[in-house]
């Protein structure tokens, strides 16, 4: 009986290895002098990539801020935005078409909605800039943020709202008082998903951008077609650590399907 | 007397709130499938000759749209499959050491990983020069690296799916063993096994049958989401077949303006796919708010 629990506890670690393994890996490509076949390990170590993204100097360094500014406004506006409209689908009497109607984009592929949608961010003038990205980051965010926040809408809420307007309260009292301190934690998971939504997107934002919005994911896209894995690493560092930090603060921000 | 009328909208706040949704979630969604449509009819477009179904014959004349629309299904549907019986084998056998310490984190790591960067590793590690192609020549089993066995760009989409796969199995081994605390599956076969049910037969007939019923959506879900993938299948795959995410964008950035309509007709057929997976979806689970009890 020790014997078996002694061999799953040891297959548990050697599986924590190979989940663990990729990001080790991709931090040493990132500092590694040169590391070519057939060497298991780097001929030789350097921080220079690091010191110069850190200092400026390094052209990944305006991309790390695109990138942040972009899934900033996304997360916020895709939140805010979800988080009112669901209120009123979730009390409509239609409410279960909505709700169905609000799967259909976010579950389409991204890069296939880009598509069909070019012509509309070119004729708007739209297409290669950050907004025109930003905009079509949120037609993919915003409908995930009304379908996360339809579990949050109940009959306990609604008598909420209404014994704070019988009470005397404003419609804006009602949301800073009430709804908003109510939501608060989902209101975060909100948040931080449509974040990763948006900090993890390559199709669309290629598509729509036209290549000029140079987010980090496009970042690492051309330094694997340039043959340069190193810069590809360092930049791959720069688009997992965000989603790391957020694990170590609570797992439950990283543990809802964004797709 | 006043007869009171049925309004759409029942307060200016309301209205505000469903046109929001209306303008951001479906008007898009319509105006993109009318596009494309159109486009492909004839109607419109750059070299539109009026109201034809010539693009959609050649479209679908073309082995090419097949082979794309099989290569998809095929790759969808074995992520999906190995997936389900990775995820349950950790659930049913790992499913106490993995709530806990190291390993119990490191199952939410590869939940951080963006696609294009989980592609580029699997790129970095399974290539023929790559981590375990190094491994393999240290140890003596190949003499080269062109010696390796080719599991990036290859015509069964190994890489891709490898990718996929790393991607899901985590995220519903933890799905898993949440539906397994969730839905006291432990009692259920609890009661099993009184009524003289062997261990295998607690999990074919008891365990699995719940956790698939409750993860069919999501599981269903994901099937989506891994035929419309683009980045994975760009940097693992090859040039044929191609994913139809893949190929639609190749055909609408080439710079023969004849694949165009082709490419909005093979995007128009994925979202033919995806509605009827929804539909699918829709029957099985009911989409209620609480408000409705």
């Amino acid at each position: 009986m020790t014997s078996i629990i002694n061999s799953k506890s040891y297959i548990a670690r050697v599986l924590a290895a190979t989940f663990l393994f990729p990001v080790v890996y991709l931090l040493m490509l990132s500092v590694a002098g040169s590391w070519l076949f057939p060497q298991l390990l780097p001929d030789s170590l350097t921080f220079q990539r690091w010191i110069d993204l850190l200092t400026g100097s390094n052209e990944l360094f305006s991309s790390l801020f695109l990138s942040l500014a972009i899934a900033l406004a996304v997360a916020l506006l895709s939140t805010l935005g979800g988080f009112y409209s669901s209120k009123h689908l979730a009390y409509h009497p239609k409410r279960s078409l909505w709700m169905r109607l609000s799967y259909f984009p976010f579950i389409l592929s991204p890069v296939i909605y880009a598509a069909l949608l070019y012509f509309y961010f070119i004729r708007a003038g739209l297409s290669g800039s950050a907004v025109g990205v930003i905009l079509g980051q949120l037609l993919i965010a915003y409908p995930y943020s009304v379908i996360l926040f339809s579990g949050f809408w109940s009959n306990r809420v609604q008598q909420m709202e209404q014994m704070v307007h019988t009470l005397g309260g404003s419609r804006w009292q009602t949301y800073r008082r009430v709804l908003f301190p109510m939501a608060q934690g989902l209101l975060l998971v909100c948040f931080f998903q449509t974040f990763l939504i948006s900090w993890f997107e390559y199709g669309l934002t290629t598509l729509i951008g036209v290549g000029k919005v140079q987010t980090l994911t496009l970042k690492v896209f051309q330094y694997i077609n340039e043959a340069n894995f190193y810069n590809a690493a360092l930049s791959s560092s720069l688009l997992v650590l965000p989603p790391v930090i957020l694990l170590y603060f609570n797992k439950k921000y990283l543990f809802k399907k964004r797709w | 007397m006043r007869i009171s009328e049925k309004k759409l909208f029942n307060s200016k706040p309301e209205a505000a709130g469903i046109l929001l949704f209306l303008v951001l979630a479906v008007l898009p969604l319509l105006l993109g499938i009318a596009y494309a449509l159109l486009y492909s009819l004839g109607a419109i477009g750059l070299i539109n000759e009026g109201l034809t179904l010539a693009h959609w014959q050649r479209a679908l004349n073309d082995m090419e749209f097949w082979y794309s629309l099989g290569y998809t299904f095929y790759i969808a549907l074995t992520t999906i499959s190995l997936t389900i019986i990775s995820a349950l084998s950790l659930t049913f056998f790992l499913r106490k050491p993995l709530q806990r310490g190291v390993p119990g984190f490191s199952l939410y790591v590869p939940l951080a990983l963006p696609a294009i960067v989980v592609a580029f590793l699997v790129f970095q590690l399974a290539s023929q020069s790559g981590f375990l192609a190094r491994i393999a020549y240290q140890l003596g089993w190949i003499a080269e690296a062109s010696a390796f066995p080719e599991w990036v760009n290859d015509p069964y989409g190994t890489g891709i799916i490898a990718a996929h796969t790393f991607m899901a199995m985590p995220f519903f081994t933890l799905y898993f063993i949440n539906i397994y605390d969730q839905e006291r599956i432990t009692e259920f076969s609890h009661v099993a096994r009184t009524l003289g049910a062997s261990r295998l037969q607690q999990i074919i007939r008891v365990e699995i049958p719940i956790l698939l019923k409750r993860a069919f959506p999501t599981l269903t879900l994901y099937t989506i989401f891994v035929m419309g993938s683009y980045e994975i299948p760009l940097i693992l795959g090859r040039q044929s077949p191609q994913m139809m995410s893949v190929l639609i964008i190749r055909k609408l950035r080439k710079f023969s303006l004849s694949t165009i309509p082709e490419a909005y007709i093979t995007g128009l057929v994925f979202i033919c796919v995806v509605i009827l997976l929804l539909i699918l979806i829709f029957k099985k689970r009911t989409f209620s708010y609480d408000l409705d009890h």
